[in-house]
């Protein structure tokens, strides 16, 4: 099953500390994701894309407006939403087989469908044979595998992903983007996908929304032209890339008059 | 010994991969050896020194015993606290003092463990917790146990309460300080990742919480010990029948200075002995950390 999203004019002021004035990251923010789309928010550092993907998790609330999930309001973290984060987030003391397997024991599933879920999830992502590993003894790709079988075991109906390759090498990279492609087409489950790499939008999203740095402003909504599967070096995909990343340069731009205003 | 923590493979690009785990224990055998090598190295050098420190003791002492350059009877030679010692062994005396002290440390420790561990939990999970349990621990903590001994024994008598209670209370502050700094320290999203997989309030203090404040609450628990150690000698000295520090006290009265110093022995070894325990029960118990120094 899967949920759409609504941001439903949300904003989000976080109060003044220590001599900071308060900080306005998103105000009158709409928008609204189908279910079962995989949607790419963009945009330079410091746009609130990272806080809008907060709001719909529930670590945060939102000053105004409403986030809704499948026609109901967030109100705090849930396992409905699943998160995956940049920094992997795993639970160092638990081999990757009892992290993964954490999210089914807190909905209460019985044992054999936890081995089984946990089972079907590693070997998906590659690392049954890893399972009795702790998380200090993978590398950084090994790590955020576990992370999202972690996500994806506890049966999530809309999954956040907050720049969750930002910190691999290229190579690594390319491939998890390419396994998390195929995991998604087997589930269809409502992605939203928070990235600053033009590259990894175009090749991931059915929809992508640039944000400027105008506390969250919407500077494009551009749905992909593109098919799947989408060969990274493909002149459609090249060209898709080329408008993404003026739509960019734009909301950068606009960032930069109004630091110098 | 911290460079062969430094040396165990951190860096990413030599963390095993399916088809290089052959190539991971080339990688981490040098780190082994070198670890062997300094310990066979280091260790019995420096046990080498003491047996060299006390062997000249000995020769002064049984020099002394031709010259006599200074009292023996206030300074016994190392024979001679060997030979006290024995005979509290042979006789059973040291065992029953030996159990009277451990018996009140371990008594007092298993009162201050849980309740240090619980205290920090609700301080820094609940507001009014905190509001209310927080001023009054931070005022009592600063005021040395010591000082309350006194008042102790007026409340509570010269029993096995009084000691009890003074190991509990001396030690919790340490264990509550540790545990709830452990708790503080937790990176927020290992609570957000446990919230997001669905976690209840008792999951998340069960999974992560307690888990990630272990080592701390180990740390804690280590210190106490060794400040229980050195208290209930204290103690011992005040109110007390039997136990290491009535030991010392009362051979004082008798002048036996062997059997003071014994018995001094006698403590420190058993710190000693129950801080190694706790530092290798720690090693098994967070072989998942990233590093160990």
């Amino acid at each position: 099953m899967s949920k759409s999203v609504s941001f439903q004019n949300v904003s989000k002021t976080f109060p003044p500390r220590r001599g900071a004035p308060a900080n306005t990251v998103l105000a009158g923010f709409t928008h609204e994701v189908a279910s079962g789309e995989f949607l790419c928010l963009l945009g330079p550092s410091g746009c609130g894309k990272s806080t809008a993907l907060n709001l719909v998790a529930g670590f945060a609330e939102p000053t105004e407006g409403r986030v809704l999930v499948g026609g109901e309001p967030v109100r705090g973290p849930g396992p409905d939403r699943g998160i995956v984060f940049q920094q992997y987030a795993l639970f160092p003391w638990y081999t990757v087989r009892r992290n993964v397997e954490l999210g089914l024991e807190a909905k209460g599933a019985d044992r054999a469908t936890r081995d089984a879920v946990t089972e079907r999830m590693l070997r998906a992502v590659g690392l049954w044979q890893h399972r009795d590993k702790f998380p200090k003894e993978l590398s950084g790709g090994m790590k955020q595998r576990a992370a999202i079988a972690r996500t994806l075991a506890a049966d999530p109906q809309v999954i956040l992903m907050d720049e969750p390759f930002a910190a691999l090498d290229a190579q690594t990279r390319e491939h998890l983007q390419q396994e998390l492609l195929t995991i998604w087409e087997g589930l269809r489950k409502t992605v939203i996908f928070v990235t600053h790499s033009v590259q990894e939008a175009v090749l991931l999203a059915d929809r992508i929304v640039i944000m400027g740095r105008d506390h969250g402003n919407i500077v494009a909504e551009l749905a992909s032209p593109l098919g799947r599967p989408r060969d990274r070096l493909s002149d459609a995909v090249v060209a898709f890339e080329r408008e993404v990343y003026g739509w960019l340069k734009q909301a950068e731009m606009q960032s930069n008059e109004r630091a110098a205003s | 010994m911290t460079d062969t923590a430094s040396s165990q493979p951190l860096r990413e690009d030599v963390m095993p991969r399916p088809s290089e785990s052959g190539a991971d224990r080339t990688v981490r055998d040098p780190g082994r050896a070198l670890h062997l090598r300094s310990i066979v190295a280091l260790v019995p050098r420096k046990v080498v020194t003491l047996v060299v420190l006390i062997l000249l003791w000995q020769l002064a002492a049984s020099l002394n015993d031709q010259f006599r350059f200074y009292n023996a009877v206030l300074v016994p030679s190392p024979l001679r606290i060997a030979a006290a010692g024995w005979d509290l062994v042979t006789s059973g005396e040291l065992l029953v003092h030996v159990f009277a002290s451990l018996a009140r440390v371990a008594g007092g420790m298993g009162v201050a463990i849980p309740l240090g561990v619980v205290c920090a939990f609700l301080v820094t999970s609940s507001r009014a917790a905190d509001t209310v349990l927080d001023p009054v621990i931070e005022a009592l903590r600063p005021v040395p146990s010591l000082a309350l001994l006194p008042i102790f024994i007026v409340w509570f008598g010269i029993g096995e309460t009084t000691k009890v209670v003074f190991i509990a209370y001396s030690a919790f502050f340490i264990i509550f300080v540790s545990t709830a700094e452990g708790i503080r320290n937790i990176d927020p999203i290992l609570f957000q990742a446990a919230g997001s997989l669905g976690m209840n309030r008792w999951q998340t203090y069960r999974h992560v919480t307690f888990k990630a404040a272990l080592p701390q609450i180990m740390v804690g628990i280590r210190i106490a010990l060794a400040t229980a150690w050195f208290l209930i000698v204290g103690a011992e000295f005040l109110a007390a029948n039997e136990g290491l520090g009535f030991l010392i006290n009362f051979s004082r009265v008798w002048f036996q200075i062997d059997r003071m110093l014994f018995a001094a022995a006698v403590i420190g070894l058993l710190g000693l002995a129950s801080n190694y325990l706790l530092l290798a029960l720690e090693a098994r118990m967070f072989a998942w950390q990233e590093r160990r120094g």
